[in-house]
């Protein structure tokens, strides 16, 4: 290259930082930096793990079952003497215990829930955006049609028709839920699949299995983690919300959702009965919202 | 624009509805236990009501097309539980009473949402703005079945200013506490949308030229920021309405109001099969309804869309 | 009698980075009826500058220093002030023309209201004379076209629109930002001339604001360059072109490709050819470096560049910011890059 520029002379003194514009940094080093720095997220973090810990091994504290009813002490008060922390509920079960398990499951059919949702989303959005035409269309055709569906009244329906297992309602939360992650999925993957650095990869002959493992799926893992994170609580509320109701978990198993009806039936007699349980259940909503969203900033493309 | 509401109609309203209806014929032929198999336990005229409705002596076509005909009549068959009603005279009850507490919380969680929203985007990062956010947060993390419990706690056993439950026709102050329940999950989403959207809005080029222009804020506002901004509030539109349906169940479970959540609930755990279909059925076809009517409403607010 | 003097503009952005200086000490002045490019790369503070002038700066954006027009430093001037003398007397048109219009109202409502709002029009008027004024910028079937949407248009259209809608008041002074950058070649052409046409029937002056040299040396008078934020040359825009005196400007020119210039060997458009950019990236306004914020690219820079240079007068009506003397600058017209 004849007429090329005559290189830059030398100047000792100058800071040759100065003139890089953008510091490289790695996608996941950078999100660990932006969620680190997101204090309502860590704290939630630290809260949560607390809440887990609890739930599963806090029970061992307490002399009490959770299926052992004693009607001399119904409806009483929190009371470090007789040793019920949360006091006890209509039949005198001792209701820290109870809290505890309904944590257990409510925890459980969440995190269930949302690996049900966010398997079949991903599987169905990534072969729908990967494949694309006419497949691609009448998947989401499909897609449209279940969304406009009722999800909760069919719920509900199959629930009454088939009874009311425990099994079932992973199955029945999860199996409609998946919708917004494929729709997600499909949307980022059809996207990554046009970017430039995925043609680029192809044109240098990369290969197919190289592409998607070194390209799609880890820019595909990051959105899928903050639906994931987002997806538990409302796996969660929606199990509360039948056990509320009365067609989730059955007696003596209870969940925080089954908890809050007894708790806001009792509500005049005994508040504790509603104030432990919606205490759980709302910190550990707040919790996952939180991280949730530090993770969506922490790794949301857009932001940067 | 009139190809485009009719293919919303004729090829995506009427398509899913029947998907579910068939869907729902077949899933109550299939149960276990179900109304059709022999060893339910019915009153033995509901049973022979059943049998002649469902015209059991007769194929699974026939009765399906039988089915589809009654359903096109509007006709949701016999009670499987109360014996001298129909689902349509109970239906027919109910949803007079879940339409007004609907339509009020609909209506309320509309004009705060939108207002609080234009608030927090118009006072970014302002008092305004992070109490507008931080209400919004609870709002849409605190489940229904908590915030009903302590709002009657507080107004009913606490304070004694307003009723704890039922309904009375609809009288104001039993519909307070209800529709403060219900709509509080759609204030707080409509709110974020509505802020979400409108600092985009005011943000992007367009607003910037009409700065330009000279116009004051108040109209830039008015003409041209408002109809963008509300564009994903009109798309949310139609998750609110299936959600405030949703919703209305545990309100209307908890504070015994006499409408449809509570008639679904109560088939629900009665295992009253016509009840619990024909409103999943009714329900389904509202919801497919009002979504229809929230895309063509898009569609006739956005011009991008309504030339296609 | 200027229209405009500027001097000594500030723009400061508060970030959650740090304080961004996008534009420093600027200061330029502009006769009524005559024109001014800014040019410099993405980055260089120019459409901060109009913005500025507009009082449209971002929120966490503040402007210091003074903007005379008219006897008045529209920096203080308050929202209401402003509105009185924008879209009126000065006009704005935008680099990229799909956005610059609202998607939501038809193309009449939008330049109506100009002249509801500043010339107290009812209507019909304002109607009637927005056709004119998308006759005058060459729309056919201007009154057909008055309740069309934007998207209804092309980009070339689009841009029409924007001037007419710049020019409805007869504006005093017209800010021009990249009006050409986002068309294609034949259509910017056309955008050029009608600019000249406008400005010579409406005498109104024009800052044009561009990464394009070859637009400027078709329009302007006199020329800026400016590079993070800060003038580099301001002259007349002949002298500027023909007789380069700072570096910055100097790669600039050269980074244009000219069919006369042979870019590789001398002769034809060889395999292999290439077009001379200037060396590293446009500046991180984050962290200049200290002194000349060019000398991390420059190929003249000696030990002195890291001290800053001021901008002073080094020939008639021109102005440089450079340690290094005119004629110790390398002439990259040259081959291999000697020096003079």
């Amino acid at each position: 290259m004849n007429s090329a520029l005559p290189t830059l002379p030398p100047l000792f003194g100058l800071d040759d930082d100065a003139n890089i514009s953008i510091a490289g940094r790695s996608l996941w080093a950078d999100a660990r930096r932006r969620f680190l720095r997101n204090r309502a997220a860590v704290i939630s973090l630290v809260v949560l793990a607390i809440i887990v810990t609890v739930c599963l091994l806090g029970s061992t504290l307490s002399p009490y079952a959770y299926d052992d009813p004693d009607f001399a002490a119904m409806h009483n008060a929190p009371d470090t003497q007789t040793q019920h922390w949360f006091g006890t509920d209509n039949l005198g079960r001792d209701l820290f215990v109870r809290t505890l398990l309904g944590g257990r499951i409510s925890l459980m059919v969440g995190a269930l829930g949302a690996l049900v949702a966010v398997l079949i989303g991903t599987l169905y959005g990534a072969t729908a955006g990967f494949v694309g035409g006419k497949t691609d269309s009448v998947m989401m055709r499909f897609l449209e049609i279940l969304a406009s569906f009722p999800i909760m009244f069919l719920v509900i329906l199959l629930m009454t028709l088939f009874g009311r297992d425990l099994w079932l309602i992973f199955v029945a939360i999860g199996a409609v839920s998946w919708l917004d992650m494929a729709r997600i999925v499909r949307g980022q993957t059809l996207s990554l699949k046009r970017k430039e650095f995925v043609e680029a990869a192809h044109v240098a002959g990369v290969s197919t299995t190289r592409i998607i493992v070194r390209h799609i799926v880890p820019n595909v893992l990051g959105l899928v983690a903050v639906y994931a994170t987002l997806l538990v609580p409302s796996m969660i509320l929606f199990e509360s919300f039948l056990s509320y109701l009365g067609l989730g978990v059955q007696e003596p198993t209870t969940s925080w959702g089954a908890l809050l009806e007894q708790g806001a039936k009792s509500i005049e007699v005994a508040i504790w009965e509603l104030i432990f349980p919606a205490g759980f259940l709302v910190t550990t909503l707040f919790c996952f919202n939180f991280i949730g969203d530090g993770l969506r900033d922490a790794l949301d493309p857009k932001d940067r | 624009m009139l190809r485009f509401i009719l293919r919303r109609i004729f090829l995506e309203a009427i398509p899913t509805l029947l998907v579910l209806v068939t869907v729902t014929f077949f899933l109550i032929r299939l149960a276990p236990g179900g109304p059709f198999s022999s060893e339910m336990n019915v009153p033995p005229e509901v049973k022979a009501a059943i049998e002649a409705k469902y015209r059991m002596d007769q194929s699974l076509s026939m009765q399906y097309l039988s089915y589809l005909a009654d359903l096109a009549q509007g006709d949701l068959g016999p009670s499987f539980k109360y014996k001298d009603f129909t689902v349509n005279e109970l239906v027919n009850k109910a949803v007079p009473v879940s339409f007004k507490l609907g339509i009020v919380a609909f209506i309320i969680a509309l004009i705060f949402g939108v207002g609080a929203g234009v608030a927090a985007a118009l006072k970014q990062n302002s008092w305004i703005d992070y109490s507008v956010m931080g209400v919004a947060m609870v709002g849409v993390v605190l489940p229904n079945f908590v915030l009903a419990p302590m709002l009657a706690l507080v107004f009913a056993v606490w304070l004694k200013v307003l009723p704890a439950g039922g309904w009375e026709g609809g009288q104001f102050t039993f519909m307070i506490l209800p529709v403060a329940v219900l709509c509080k999950h759609y204030i707080s989403v409509i709110a974020r949308i509505t802020r979400g959207s409108m600092i985009e809005v005011l943000g992007s080029p367009f607003i910037r030229t009409a700065r330009a222009k000279g116009l004051p804020m108040h109209y830039i506002l008015r003409r041209h920021a408002l109809k963008p901004a509300l564009l994903p509030v009109v798309s949310y539109l139609g998750p609110a309405f299936v959600g405030i349906i949703t919703g209305s169940v545990v309100v209307e479970t908890f504070f015994g109001i006499p409408g449809i959540g509570q008639l679904f609930i109560n088939g629900a755990l009665n295992r009253d099969y016509s009840m619990v279909l024909g409103l999943t059925i009714l329900i389904g076809t509202l919801m497919i309804t009002f979504n229809a009517i929230v895309d063509i409403l898009y569609g006739f607010i956005d011009p991008r869309i309504r030339i296609k | 009698m200027n229209l405009l003097a500027v001097s000594k503009l500030n723009v400061r952005f508060q970030t959650p980075e740090g304080e961004v200086a996008a534009v420093s000490d600027l200061s330029f002045t502009l006769a009524s009826g005559a024109s001014i490019g800014i040019v410099g790369e993405s980055g260089s503070g120019k459409t901060q500058t109009a913005y500025a002038l507009m009082g449209l700066l971002a929120k966490n954006g503040r402007a210091s220093g003074e903007v005379i027009y008219d006897s008045v430093n529209l920096l203080t001037l308050s929202e209401a002030e402003l509105n009185r003398r924008r879209g009126a007397e000065i006009a704005m048109i935008y680099q990229d023309p799909m956005t610059s219009l609202n998607p939501y109202l038809t193309v009449g409502d939008q330049l109506t209201e100009v002249l509801q709002f500043h010339k107290a029009m009812d209507k019909r008027a304002a109607f009637a004379e927005s056709v004119r004024m998308l006759d005058a910028v060459r729309i056919a079937d201007a009154t057909k076209r008055m309740s069309l949407y934007p998207h209804e248009f092309s980009g070339g259209m689009r841009q029409r629109v924007v001037i007419a809608m710049a020019l409805l008041c007869r504006p005093k002074l017209l800010i021009a930002d990249e009006p050409t950058t986002a068309l294609d070649v034949t259509v910017q052409a056309q955008i050029l001339a009608l600019l000249q046409d406008l400005r010579r029937e409406f005498s109104t002056s024009i800052i044009l604001i561009t990464h394009d040299l070859g637009v400027v040396a078709g329009v302007c008078d006199s020329v800026l360059v400016m590079y993070a934020g800060r003038v580099m040359e301001y002259g007349d825009a002949q002298n500027v072109f023909h007789d380069a005196a700072h570096p910055y400007t100097r790669g600039l020119l050269h980074a244009v490709p000219r069919l006369d210039r042979a870019h590789a060997d001398a002769g034809a458009i060889a395999v292999g050819s290439r077009l001379n950019t200037i060396p590293g990236n446009p500046p991180n306004l984050l962290a200049l470096p200290s002194g000349c914020p060019f000398v991390p690219r420059c190929i003249d820079r000696s030990s002195a560049c890291l001290t800053t240079p001021k901008l002073e007068d080094f020939a008639q009506g021109r102005q440089r910011a450079c340690h290094r003397l005119v004629n110790e600058l390398t002439d990259l017209d040259a081959p291999h890059g000697t020096t003079k």
